[in-house]
């Protein structure tokens, strides 16, 4: 138990701060929160029926907490795998999943969306089963531009877009975005010697390579003009990691103009190299928006306790056979448009803020570097590093080059 | 022949000269009855004839009507005071006999004892006030024999015409001011009436004689005995109460709850609840408030209070007659009062009198003190955190007099010595208040009070941000009694109320944010007695000016874009006719009707939406520009009804009806009462809120043991409450209207009261059951909140106990108690988490299914006045205690918070830990 005395700040989503304080005796103690009945276990039904490729997510709600309490090991998430799952048009079609892929995803190859029915997704999951509303498709207008730019000295990137839409579109949006960025490692080794020794024959080179690398200790340089190590270029893949939703419901024409979508920090590697990524565009009904709205609202502010009261508001999804089970989540039907935009950083904005790359010569200074040297070693080998500095892998990347990456890199 | 003696020119100090000269020589009584028979002779025939008969001197005035009148008396045989009475009937001569002498006066009665004032410097005024009236004063309760004594009111000859009036003001024989609130009563009857705000009193009584019981509100019991002849009035002068050992002080007015119409009405005196222990030994009028019965806060730092199911917006806060806006100082934790000013409050919860509108929930009208119209005198507190000094006393001896209070705060040094990593260091958080009143009285009939109150507040917890607030009002206030049946009350002023935060973080984005409102207000109120009926009429008028919020860049190097919402002009305005009735000893009924409009006015711009969707963007049909006159018209009628009918002389029913509106809303999303809270007014978009209540209830007296039992049930309905919609932007929102959604509420509940006014032990204990439930049922309304059905109210607390207690073991020496349970109130927890669109989310359970720990907390004060004696220069008192003795530590909060990947729930409390205290004050 903390008993001292301690304010409390709301920060406003716009410009104004709002603070709200309290100096005096206070307490904050933990809070363990009464037996809740059983909400654990809803359905969450996360996707958007659109073109092409549509990916439906299904999971478990978990409790707050575990058995020893709400401070105790948190609950991982719990997919549901095995459903059934389809989408089927009011005139009659229907759009099979084949089935669950990993972490409770299911893919529907949906075509184009006619504009002229409406969707809804079905799900037969655990015995339960799940319908969405009936929606009409929502045609959200072309992004009309996306801009990386940088608003200060030191801000962040902010990776703006610009929409111009009409009085008859919806002024609801929705977007998610796929990135991949080129990230290298510290230093090109141009040739590696393990510190240990050890029979690789029968490896190909790949292999002896990765059981010479995670093998762990350092790595040998070697010059070798001319050649790129199969480590020095990496790719990585990401995803939008929240509810990106916007409205111009307060603005008097649907456009907008230099809209922050999300932002990138100056230190983040996706802009050391070449950065891209690529938006959908999804048009949302009112009440799709207000939901997600609602949704965000009662996650980002939960911690202050001046904050609007949370609330929850039912989503369009529906348990037929049980129709007192609240499913979460809501099933939009929009078209989706796309744009992409690649930043390889030409302002040089990039900080690097990696560990640095020391380059060890053989002798004092390795030992000085607390690295021991009880291996032999082929003759001219002088330099070493260690080995995060030089395997683009050990930072999160892959070695699968995306078929459009622009450059030559392998 | 009349000797030259007899011939004296009358003044009434004369006359007090001779009626303290010894008079008893008179062998024989004087009252003897003697036999004169007598006919159209001169009246100095008719005097001679008497002395002789009747051994009595007989006094008049030079005058040569009273020579030339001529008098026929005959059998049989009265007393010589009768006989002459008799004689002089019809004319306008008045007879007083005082120990054997006749006093023949033209047109006034004789003081025939000695008045109040006659050992102080009491001015000649005052014996003229008394020179137009037919009194035979009342006296000052130090002589045991005013409550034995008669007093004559009216004309003795005048013919018994049935119903008289008897009118006059209650002051304090110490200080001379007027004294509200005191209960008078007619014997053991149902016939009670309370003096006003002023002091003033009116009954409506059969000629004859009566007992009048003076009891309540810090003053010590009394009771006058009265022979009413015709109409007049009777000034009574009382002492405030001195405890004795077996007097205690009394924590409110007795009586009144049996015998009045009104339902739900709670008068606090100040002096009443010194003793009632209170957080940092402050007495605070907010947090009494919140003690009695029907009237729960949504926290301990929570300024706002919420009347029987209300939210904190729909109080009307009056102090002299200015609206305050924000009640309190530092979050809460003090109220903007100053006790040493204050002299009382009515709550109204129930009843709310016709003259009282704007605010649909309930009225609290806390009146400051006139001043001490006879000497100076002052009080002083020395506090941890505050100080606070009053000074008082007279400009003119015992018609003009002042008060001015101040308090004032030092909590900086306080933020300063807390350790650097606490965060505050840099903080600093202060308020001072100051109050004025001046009261004039011209004469009985004239009173003119001048009021002024000044209150800031400002706090920062960085450097760069600033906070404060202000509320000011200033009012003039004149009553004028037309005469003893029609009284007058006129009054204007103005109020304003604003707060500012100031941000220079960033010198770029550095920002001012301001919001404001200014009042001008004029009120006329008028009251008639006639017969049984007393007619309560009068007009008030508001003028509202409202800055909704500007948004202005603060020094020269903003970039800030200067942003300013337009001006909200309104008039309200109302009239409004009461009538209470008093049927008979058993029934009496108090009828209002209230007509009240509200007017937005130009210059603004509006726009209109399509009454078939909510408004939104998308949903306007038009925008205009309205430069002058009126931009929409609210108007509907009031209705105030309550009857008292009783089932036995100390046993009532009583049943009423209030309908309410209000043009004014609070906006703010959060459940507490914060210093940024903005309002903002009806216009052609957002509706007025209306509320009804009914109520009805029984009440109890157990006279011989000053024990009163009350039980009051209600039922209420809101319509047009402000919710927000989901995703509402509140601040420097120029169409506010897209925001918001009107919400219907209904609340009902049972207070039962048992409260015991005099005796070692006093205090009261009540429990209250109520439910406060709010609905979304607009059809228009997409997404209403939980699905549209009924939902508690964040302040819906369903059983509620409170005791607070007086325990009195020496008149030197109490302990005073203070006991509240509560339901914890209700809260939205989040029930579950899921991943969506990549991150974690919290789902939360329908609002409000969730309650925080029941609330109890238990307050224990020790008061100790050294010495009682009268003629001391200086009066203390020391008061020791501890707030919340258990230590429970109540939630004032439960909120989770997303820390590293995981969600932990915590609970804030504001006093989870004893306070000690301790307080001395002082009084000169």
């Amino acid at each position: 138990m903390t008993c001292t005395r301690y304010a409390f700040f709301t920060r406003t989503r716009h410009h104004a701060l709002l603070a709200l304080a309290v100096i005096t005796v206070g307490c904050i103690t933990p809070y363990e929160p009464p037996y809740m009945g059983d909400h654990a276990g809803l359905l969450v039904v996360d996707g958007i029926i659109t073109d092409g490729d549509v990916l439906i997510t299904l999971s478990r709600s978990r409790p707050l907490s575990s058995e020893d309490g709400i401070a105790g090991q948190q609950p991982p998430t719990q997919w549901v795998s095995g459903a059934e799952l389809w989408v089927e048009s009011e005139d009659g079609r229907i759009f099979e999943s084949p089935g669950s892929m990993e972490n409770g995803e299911y893919a529907i190859a949906m075509g184009s969306l006619d504009t002229d029915t409406r969707y809804r997704l079905h799900i037969r999951a655990e015995g339960e089963e799940y319908v969405s509303e009936y929606r009409t498709p929502q045609s959200p207008p072309e992004i009309a531009e996306i801009e990386i730019y940088q608003k200060e000295p030191g801000a962040n990137l902010q990776v703006r877009l610009d929409v111009n839409g009409t009085a008859e579109q919806s002024n609801y949006y929705m977007w998610n975005y796929e990135e991949t960025w080129e990230s290298n490692a510290s230093i090109n080794a141009s040739f590696y010697y393990g510190m240990y020794e050890g029979d690789y024959t029968g490896y190909s080179l790949g292999e002896y390579l990765d059981n010479l690398l995670y093998g762990g200790g350092t790595m040998r340089l070697y010059p070798y003009p001319g050649y790129i190590s199969p480590f020095y270029y990496c790719w990585n893949y990401g995803r939008s990691r929240a509810l990106l939703i916007g409205s111009t419901d307060r603005l008097t024409e649907n456009t907008l103009r230099d809209y922050v979508l999300y932002e990138i920090g100056l230190t983040s590697n996706r802009i050391s190299q070449l950065y891209h990524t690529k938006i959908s565009q999804y048009s949302l009904g009112e009440d799709a928006f207000y939901y997600f709205d609602n949704q965000k609202k009662n996650t980002d502010d939960a911690g202050s306790i001046f904050a609007p009261i949370p609330s929850e508001i039912a989503g369009n999804i529906v348990c037929t056979t049980s129709p007192e089970l609240p499913a979460i989540g809501f099933v939009e039907v929009s078209r989706r448009v796309q744009r992409e935009i690649f930043f390889d950083d030409p302002e040089g904005l990039f900080e690097d803020t990696r560990q640095p790359c020391p380059i060890f010569t053989r002798g004092k200074e390795m030992e000085d570097a607390n690295m021991s040297e009880s291996i032999s070693y082929p003759v001219g080998a002088e330099d070493f590093a260690r080995l995060d500095c030089i395997d683009c892998r050990r930072m999160g990347g892959l070695k699968s080059r995306p078929r459009f990456w622009p450059n030559d890199h392998q | 022949m009349r000797t030259i003696n007899r011939r004296i020119a009358l003044s009434l100090a004369a006359a007090i000269a001779l009626i303290l000269a010894p008079t008893s020589t008179q062998a024989q009584s004087p009252d003897r009855p003697i036999g004169v028979e007598i006919s159209n002779r001169p009246t100095g025939e008719f005097f001679d004839a008497v002395e002789r008969a009747g051994s009595v001197r007989i006094f008049a005035p030079v005058d040569s009507e009273l020579d030339s009148l001529r008098v026929t008396v005959g059998p049989p045989a009265r007393p010589a005071e009768q006989l002459v009475r008799d004689a002089l009937a019809g004319s306008p001569y008045r007879v007083t006999s005082v120990d054997g002498a006749i006093f023949i006066l033209r047109g006034r009665q004789i003081v025939t004892t000695l008045p109040v004032w006659f050992y102080s410097e009491a001015p000649a005024a005052r014996v003229d006030s008394l020179a137009d009236t037919f009194v035979l004063n009342g006296e000052d309760d130090r002589g045991a024999d005013s409550r034995l004594r008669v007093y004559e009111v009216g004309n003795p000859d005048a013919k018994p015409t049935g119903r008289v009036s008897l009118s006059g003001h209650v002051y304090d024989s110490a200080t001379g001011e007027a004294v509200p609130g005191v209960y008078l009563q007619i014997g053991d009857t149902n016939t009670y009436t309370i003096t006003d705000g002023y002091g003033y009193y009116r009954f409506s009584l059969q000629s004859g004689r009566h007992e009048i019981n003076i009891s309540g509100f810090g003053q010590a019991d009394s009771k006058r005995q009265v022979q009413l002849f015709s109409d007049g009035t009777l000034d009574i002068i009382t002492a405030e109460k001195i405890n004795t050992l077996t007097e205690i002080t009394v924590w409110a007015d007795r009586h009144d709850n049996v015998r009045q119409s009104t339902i739900g009405i709670e008068r606090l005196a100040v002096s009443d609840i010194k003793n009632m222990p209170m957080a940092f030994g402050e007495l605070d009028i907010l947090k009494v408030v919140t003690s009695l019965p029907g009237v729960t806060s949504a926290g301990e730092v929570s300024s706002g209070f919420n009347v029987r199911g209300g939210s904190t917006d729909q109080n009307l806060i009056l102090f002299n007659d200015g609206t305050i806006f924000n009640p309190t100082h530092l979050f809460g934790l003090f109220s903007s009062f100053n006790s040493d000013i204050v002299r009382d409050m009515e709550l109204y919860k129930s009843t709310i009198p016709a003259r009282f509108g704007g605010r649909i929930s309930s009225v609290l009208d806390i009146g400051s003190r006139e001043g001490n119209k006879k000497e100076f005198a002052g009080s002083a507190s020395l506090g941890l955190l505050t100080s606070r000094l009053a000074i008082e006393g007279p400009i003119w001896l015992d018609r003009t007099s002042f008060i001015v209070g101040g308090r004032t705060t030092y909590s900086d040094w306080i933020l300063r010595r807390l350790p650097e990593k606490s965060g505050y260091k840099n903080g600093n958080a202060g308020f001072h208040d100051l109050n004025a009143t001046l009261s004039h009285r011209f004469n009985d009939h004239n009173n003119l009070f001048v009021d002024g109150y000044y209150s800031q507040d400002r706090f920062s917890f960085e450097d760069f941000e600033s906070y404060s607030y202000r509320n000011m009002n200033g009012s003039v206030k004149w009553r004028h009694l037309f005469n003893d049946r029609f009284v007058g009350v006129f009054s204007a002023g103005y109020d304003h109320y604003d707060h500012t935060i100031r941000n220079v973080e960033n010198e770029a984005s550095a920002y001012e944010l301001d919001f404001g409102i200014d009042q001008m207000f004029g009120k006329a109120d008028f009251t008639i007695q006639a017969g049984r009926h007393s007619l309560n009429f009068g007009l008030n008028a508001l003028h509202y000016d409202l800055m909704p919020g500007s948004f202005m860049p603060h020094g020269g190097n903003s970039l800030v874009a200067p942003d300013r919402i337009q001006n909200e002009k309104a008039l309200e305005s109302a009239l409004y006719l009461s009538d209470k009735w008093t049927a008979g000893e058993r029934f009496e009924i108090d009828c209002g009707l209230r007509w009240s409009m509200f007017n937005a006015l130009g210059p603004r711009d509006y726009t209109t939406y399509n009454p078939d969707f909510l408004p939104s963007p998308k949903t306007i049909t038009g925008t205009g520009h309205k430069e002058k006159g009126v931009l929409k018209t609210w108007q509907g009628p009031e209705f105030r009804v309550s009857a008292r009918f009783s089932i036995m002389d100390d046993f009532s029913f009583k049943a009423g009806v209030n309908s309410m509106r209000q043009y004014v809303h609070k906006i703010s999303n959060n459940t507490v009462m914060s210093p940024t809270d903005t309002w903002k007014l009806s216009d052609g978009n957002i509706a007025p809120q209306r509320g009804v209540q009914y109520a009805a209830g029984l009440y109890k007296d157990f006279r011989d043991k000053f024990v009163e039992l009350s039980l009051e049930v209600y039922y209420k309905t809101i319509d047009d409450y402000l919710d927000y919609r989901a995703g509402a932007r509140l601040m420097m929102n120029p169409h506010l209207e897209t925001d918001v959604v009107g919400t219907r509420g209904r609340a009902y509940g049972a207070e039962l009261m048992v409260r015991r006014t005099e005796g070692k032990l006093n205090g009261w204990a009540s429990y209250t059951y109520s439910r406060t439930e709010l609905r979304q049922e607009d059809p228009r309304i997409a997404l209403p909140v939980n699905g549209g059905s009924w939902y508690p109210a964040d302040f819906d607390k369903p059983h509620e106990l409170k005791i607070v207690g007086n325990y009195r073991f020496t008149h030197r020496l109490s302990v005073s108690f203070n006991a509240d349970y509560a339901t914890g109130r209700p809260i939205t927890l989040p029930i579950a988490k899921y991943n969506y669109a990549g991150g974690e989310y919290l789902y939360y359970s329908e609002r409000n299914t969730y309650r925080v720990p029941d609330y109890f907390r238990l307050d224990l004060s020790f008061n100790i006045e050294p010495s009682h004696h009268l003629t001391l220069l200086t009066h203390s008192m020391i008061t020791f205690g501890v707030y919340n003795v258990t230590g429970r530590n109540n939630a004032h909060s439960v909120y989770f918070k997303q820390e590293n990947g995981r969600i932990d729930g915590y609970k804030l409390s504001i006093f989870g830990v004893p306070i000690p205290y301790a307080s001395y004050n002082i009084k000169f």
